[in-house]
């Protein structure tokens, strides 16, 4: 290689070849890491270990049009990630997505997305040891096994790995779990890797990756040609704002009543639990709620003692006492903070509130599984496991590095209420919505127009 | 730090480890033997090291996880048929060597124990016995396991070495992977065999400073 393309190459970041098959020009992002490419073209898979280029299976179809399209950057744990490379894969009937990370000071990662839940991977050079037939130890804790092994198959791929991909590829695969966390292995003849997975909430993902100008935006309001010619309909101009809002107002609160008396009213309950963060995981069982009609809404209100950077699994069941049928339920209080280049942030709250659409007639007893996580994210104000505030040095971190002790067991307080009925809050403001858009819109079009005396 | 003169080119060619008998000389890809410190004799020429994204670079420094201060002194690339990695060759005060595997963006910190190379079975693999995958070594109380077996051969070096790094050169590479994240590293060639004993270890635990720089990326704060 002369000077110059060495200058060149050191200079851009990047080595770019040529798709041999459909000419298209593709640029390595991890050159040197990166051992084979699907086209982003044509989809073929290149060999790209060695100076000359091969084909290693050829395509020509469209490719798939991705979430996250390949190139898109977005900062996680307060590294920014290249998206490089995307697999489609399958497996005991479900098919899920899988972008590949990377940047060059931090190695790789995985983004796992399966029907909106995501999960952040980092390969484990620090195994779980299989201490049982379904139970792998790693880092002192347990790990169930979840599920009997699946076998995955890798459907569509796009972009560039450090191994050598190709669409057929088949591995076997299992997951363990403990308190939220989950473990994947997947293994060959002659490989086994594993995995942690670390929940992600979908407005991370989002606002990490969305690239600024895509996808939905802020509503805008209506151009002004459409709004100008709408209101100079002949309605617009008499004096009837007072009449507008007294009969929208009047309208909400009937829909109000009537929901209300269509929800029913009675006794519920209301109890408080303790949930360990990274322990163990509380399970209680509370009742009788006796649901009269033929169907009723159940509503649970949860709210936890204060926290942060913790995510609290809340899994909730209503079992009748005879037919011991269960409604299951679930969700996850999160709060986060910490500080970024952009300064101080938070995100998440403190409580949930969770509804059973249509329970049928009969007699339950609510039963809750919570399990508490903290998320060492290393950006928090006060590390227990003493690793300081280095995020590539906190206590199982995505980064891995670990520490010599574990962090002490946190206790949190959770109070519920279980509500027979309560009001389809979310319908009642839609409700109320409809109807109050008029007179709101002629409102704030008159402010605007300063016609309002 | 020191400097020699490439006697191929002229260009001055930095010492960052005295020890070592061998430097590539970084304009022309000379690779030189020093004798005596004083006289430099070219012994041949290395393949330029095709581009690539590692953080690492020749002088990049940082602190051992004993606390020794290193400077990376020199680099050895390896290919095989499904990829490549890299071997940072570290120095550190008073001669003492180390060396960081780098492959698919994870690090080992692997140190050269001779003293392995009586176990049974890298003594068979000295002696042209296969060391298959599976295959378990005992080192001071722990299990390795040989995850990995590859065919490699040597795409070229750059800084100062322990040994020229011929086009040709081509090694059995046995890796082991230990549950707590140990590694285990057992070369061969023709003139024989050698073994690394180290651990997996992340970028930012050996607080590297001039890591280098790559265009269209910020350091992350961590590394900073």
């Amino acid at each position: 290689m002369s000077e110059e393309a060495k200058a060149s190459r050191a200079k851009s970041g990047a080595r770019a070849i040529t798709c041999p098959s459909c000419g298209g020009t593709i640029g390595i992002k991890a050159a040197g890491y990166t051992v084979s490419v699907a086209c982003l073209y044509c989809g073929t898979v290149l060999d790209v270990a060695h100076e000359d280029v091969r084909v290693i299976a050829e395509y020509h179809q469209a490719v798939a049009r991705l979430d996250i399209p390949l190139g898109t950057r977005g900062t996680l744990f307060g590294v920014e990630w290249e998206v490089v490379g995307w697999l489609e894969r399958s497996g005991a009937g479900a098919t899920w997505q899988e972008y590949l990370l990377f940047n060059p000071y931090a190695g790789y990662r995985w983004l796992v997305g399966d029907e909106g839940a995501w999960h952040f991977g980092t390969m484990l050079t620090d195994t779980p040891v299989m201490v049982a037939d379904t139970l792998a130890q790693w880092r002192g804790r347990g790990f169930e096994l979840e599920d009997a092994p699946i076998q995955i198959v890798t459907r569509r791929v796009l972009g560039e790995f450090y191994w050598r991909v190709r669409s057929g590829d088949v591995v076997e695969a299992a997951s363990f779990a403990a308190s939220g966390q989950t473990l994947s292995c997947e293994w060959n003849d002659t490989e086994t890797q594993w995995t942690q997975l670390i929940p992600l909430a979908p407005r991370q993902v989002k606002a990490a990756f969305t690239p600024p100008g895509a996808g939905p935006q802020p509503q805008d309001a209506p151009s002004r040609g459409w709004f100008a010619r709408f209101w100079s309909l002949p309605f617009a101009d008499r004096d009837d704002l007072v009449p507008m809002f007294g009969i929208g107002v009047i309208g909400v609160l009937a829909s109000l009543i009537v929901m209300t008396a269509l929800a029913g009213n009675g006794g519920g309950i209301t109890a408080q639990t303790m949930v360990e963060v990274d322990g163990g995981t509380t399970h209680g069982q509370y009742g009788p709620l006796t649901i009269s009609r033929p169907s009723q809404m159940v509503t649970v209100g949860l709210a936890m003692q204060t926290f942060t950077n913790k995510w609290i699994d809340v899994d909730l069941a209503l079992v009748e006492r005879q037919s011991h049928q269960a409604i299951h339920a679930g969700t996850t209080i999160q709060h986060y903070s910490g500080s970024d280049s952009d300064g101080d942030w938070e995100e998440g709250s403190h409580g949930a509130t969770v509804e059973f659409a249509d329970v049928p007639r009969g007699t339950y007893d609510l039963t809750i599984q919570a399990q508490g996580h903290s998320w060492h994210s290393g950006t928090q104000a006060a590390d227990p496991a003493g690793s300081g505030s280095d995020p590539l040095a906190a206590a199982e971190s995505p980064w891995g590095v670990k520490t010599a002790e574990a962090p002490p067991v946190t206790v949190l307080a959770m109070g519920f209420s279980a509500e027979k009925g309560g009001v389809d809050w979310a319908l009642f403001w839609t409700v109320a919505g409809l109807i109050l858009v008029l007179p709101i819109g002629v409102f704030l079009y008159r402010l605007s127009q300063g016609r309002l005396s | 730090m020191g400097e020699l003169l490439c006697p191929q080119c002229g260009a001055p060619v930095p010492v960052r480890s005295a020890a070592m008998p061998y430097a590539v000389c970084g304009h022309c890809q000379s690779v030189l033997r020093r004798t005596d410190g004083e006289t430099v004799t070219r012994i041949g020429e290395a393949a330029s090291l095709p581009f690539d994204v590692s953080p690492l670079e020749l002088g990049t420094r940082g602190t051992t996880p004993d606390g020794l201060s290193f400077v990376v002194a020199g680099r050895v690339r390896w290919g095989w048929g499904d990829g490549a990695w890299n071997e940072w060759l570290l120095s550190m005060p008073g001669g003492n060597l180390a060396w960081l595997g780098e492959a698919m963006g994870q690090f080992q910190w692997l140190a050269e124990r001779a003293d392995l190379l009586s176990h049974p079975l890298i003594a068979a693999f000295a002696q042209g016995q296969p060391l298959p995958l599976g295959s378990v070594i005992e080192v001071d109380g722990r299990s390795y396991k040989a995850t990995d077996v590859k065919h490699a051969t040597c795409l070229g070096g750059e800084g100062d070495l322990p040994f020229p790094t011929p086009r040709d050169w081509a090694i059995d590479s046995i890796d082991f992977r230990e549950s707590n994240g140990g590694a285990l590293s057992v070369q061969r060639d023709p003139q024989g065999v050698s073994a690394y004993l180290g651990h997996y270890i992340e970028l930012a635990a050996l607080k590297p400073r001039g890591l280098r720089m790559i265009e269209g990326w910020t350091l992350p704060e961590a590394l900073r």
